[in-house]
């Protein structure tokens, strides 16, 4: 059977199986590291509060975070491209770029794309925030799939990944030295 | 209530030289004749009184419409219906242009000016809650935790029927807030629900390409290659240390029963990126080296060393309370946050 396979589209879910026999930290602990192998860029904001006639300046770290347990309900686990204050916790929906969210599938669901027996997980793009120019913090977001996809294929030769974007290419990623104003 | 004096003030003065305003509207529509059903439009081109209330509570309406039986299935939803119905509405939100289209998180009565001049670049939230409840909301980050919503729509998919709901709205002279892409937002997802297939297929990836590789700052230069030596001392048998690492999730390249070796950020640079752990008794000895050349693959390695070291931290520590980390301090920090 042809597996679906769009490997440009950041968007679209991943499907992951690994054989039964695996001896491997499993779905969750992969994307957790995959989280927080992703580098910490930092960013600028600059605008007006509510009520404020001053206008603030204020560095952010541009994280990828994750969420497990019961706070990832209905899913098993998530992650998310947060610009984040340092040390400032809990902060709403309006600093997220995107979220992942990973779900365990029942034994079977997948097949003939999947043997039966294999476990098996969907990565899908929870929230997305879309702006004139795009989906922000895309290389992020293509770089959680790739170390996610990666930690699940070096689990087992036999295990499969695919779907959505999953590969890498360096291109994808830019710096620049200087401070580049974000306005609200 | 001198304050409340002042911004009275203020507005009477900026409508008096601003058409389109609330101050020119109760004159206009007091000449209509009651039940005026044609939208009455201000030079400005923009629909005012009652008429344009009335046009706007009925563009407000839910919708309802069919979901195509190639969505629907048999078996468990997520995988016969869900995901290629999160295909179409993807496809549908991408569909709305979002061009020029610019928010305000200011409310109440503003003057013309002021809106035009503190207004950003819109923002669109999609976000599924379920497979089959989805919600979608304009506006702009309203500077204090919270999203300033022009309007925000809800979808739930039954078993046959796509219905499409806005939930919250803003309204300026009685007309809708950016209602040109609320319509389309609502229209293409019934649309492309109804029909099972999508008007661009290629959309999502040409959004990917367009928004992949823009540029990235950092707080500082990338690492330099570096060897990094540390220790775990810890009185967990070898067996009990084992089942605890094999949690840790970083890609495991090798391990027979003395030692394992783990690849650090990218796996294109496993052949220099690496961390290796000696298992002996009382004592984990661990060797990471970063050396890899390109910046971006050194940055996600030390962000994986630091990572990985906490990680083996928490499992270990988990199961001996007394474990020790005996290595430099700035890598015993874990993940930035």
């Amino acid at each position: 059977m042809n597996r679906w396979d769009e490997p440009d589209n950041i968007f679209a879910p991943l499907i992951a199986a690994v054989p039964p026999d695996a001896e491997w930290s499993g779905f969750g602990n992969a994307l957790i590291v995959a989280a927080e192998s992703v580098p910490v860029a930092t960013v600028v904001y600059s605008g007006k509060r509510p009520n404020s006639i001053h206008r603030y300046r204020e560095v952010r770290h541009r994280v990828v975070y994750t969420v497990v347990g019961d706070n990832a309900k209905p899913f098993s686990a998530r992650a998310a491209c947060i610009d984040k204050l340092p040390d400032v916790p809990g902060e709403g929906i309006v600093y997220e770029s995107w979220q992942l969210a990973m779900t365990r599938l029942k034994e079977g669901l997948c097949t003939p794309a999947v043997p039966a027996d294999f476990l098996t997980a969907i990565l899908e793009c929870r929230m997305m925030r879309l702006t004139e120019s795009g989906q922000p913090c895309a290389a992020q977001l293509a770089l959680t799939r790739h170390l996610w996809a990666s930690a699940v294929r070096a689990a087992s030769p036999r295990a499969l990944v695919f779907g959505g974007q999953h590969r890498w290419d360096d291109a994808w990623w830019k710096e620049i030295a200087p401070h580049q104003e974000v306005s609200e | 209530m001198a304050g409340a004096d002042r911004g009275e003030r203020a507005g009477q003065d900026f409508d008096t030289f601003l058409p389109g305003s609330a101050r020119h509207g109760p004159p206009i529509l007091a000449a209509l004749p009651q039940g005026h059903l044609v939208p009455y439009r201000l030079p400005g081109g923009q629909l005012v009184g009652f008429v344009a209330k009335s046009a706007t509570k009925k563009r407000l309406q839910p919708l309802q419409g069919p979901l195509n039986p190639a969505l629907t299935g048999d078996g468990p939803w997520i995988t016969n219906g869900g995901v290629p119905a999160g295909g179409l509405i993807r496809s549908a939100v991408i569909a709305v242009d979002l061009h020029g289209a610019r928010s305000s998180s200011l409310r109440g009565r503003t003057s013309k000016i002021a809106g035009a001049f503190l207004g950003s670049a819109s923002n669109l939230w999609v976000q599924m809650w379920q497979p089959h409840e989805w919600s979608f909301t304009l506006g702009v980050n309203n500077g204090g935790n919270a999203i300033a919503a022009d309007w925000a729509v809800q979808l739930r998919l039954t078993d046959s029927t796509a219905q499409v709901s806005t939930t919250h709205y803003l309204t300026k002279d009685d007309v809708l807030v950016h209602g040109e892409q609320h319509d389309v937002l609502r229209n293409e997802i019934l649309r492309a629900l109804s029909l099972g297939k999508m008007e661009d297929p290629e959309c999502e990836t040409e959004l990917a390409h367009a928004s992949l590789g823009r540029r990235q700052e950092f707080a500082r230069p990338a690492r330099a290659p570096v060897t990094v030596d540390f220790a775990l001392r810890t009185k967990l048998e070898p067996q009990s240390a084992w089942a605890r690492l094999n949690l840790v999730g970083h890609r495991l390249l090798q391990r027979d029963e003395r030692q394992g070796v783990w690849g650090l950020g990218l796996p294109a640079y496993d052949d220099t990126d690496r961390v290796s752990i000696h298992v002996g008794p009382d004592r984990l000895t661990g060797r990471a080296v970063i050396a890899s050349e390109p910046t971006l693959a050194r940055r996600a390695a030390e962000a994986g060393l630091l990572s990985f070291i906490a990680r083996a931290r928490f499992l270990l520590g988990r199961e001996d309370p007394d474990l020790h980390y005996e290595g430099p301090d700035e890598w015993a920090t874990g993940p930035v946050l």
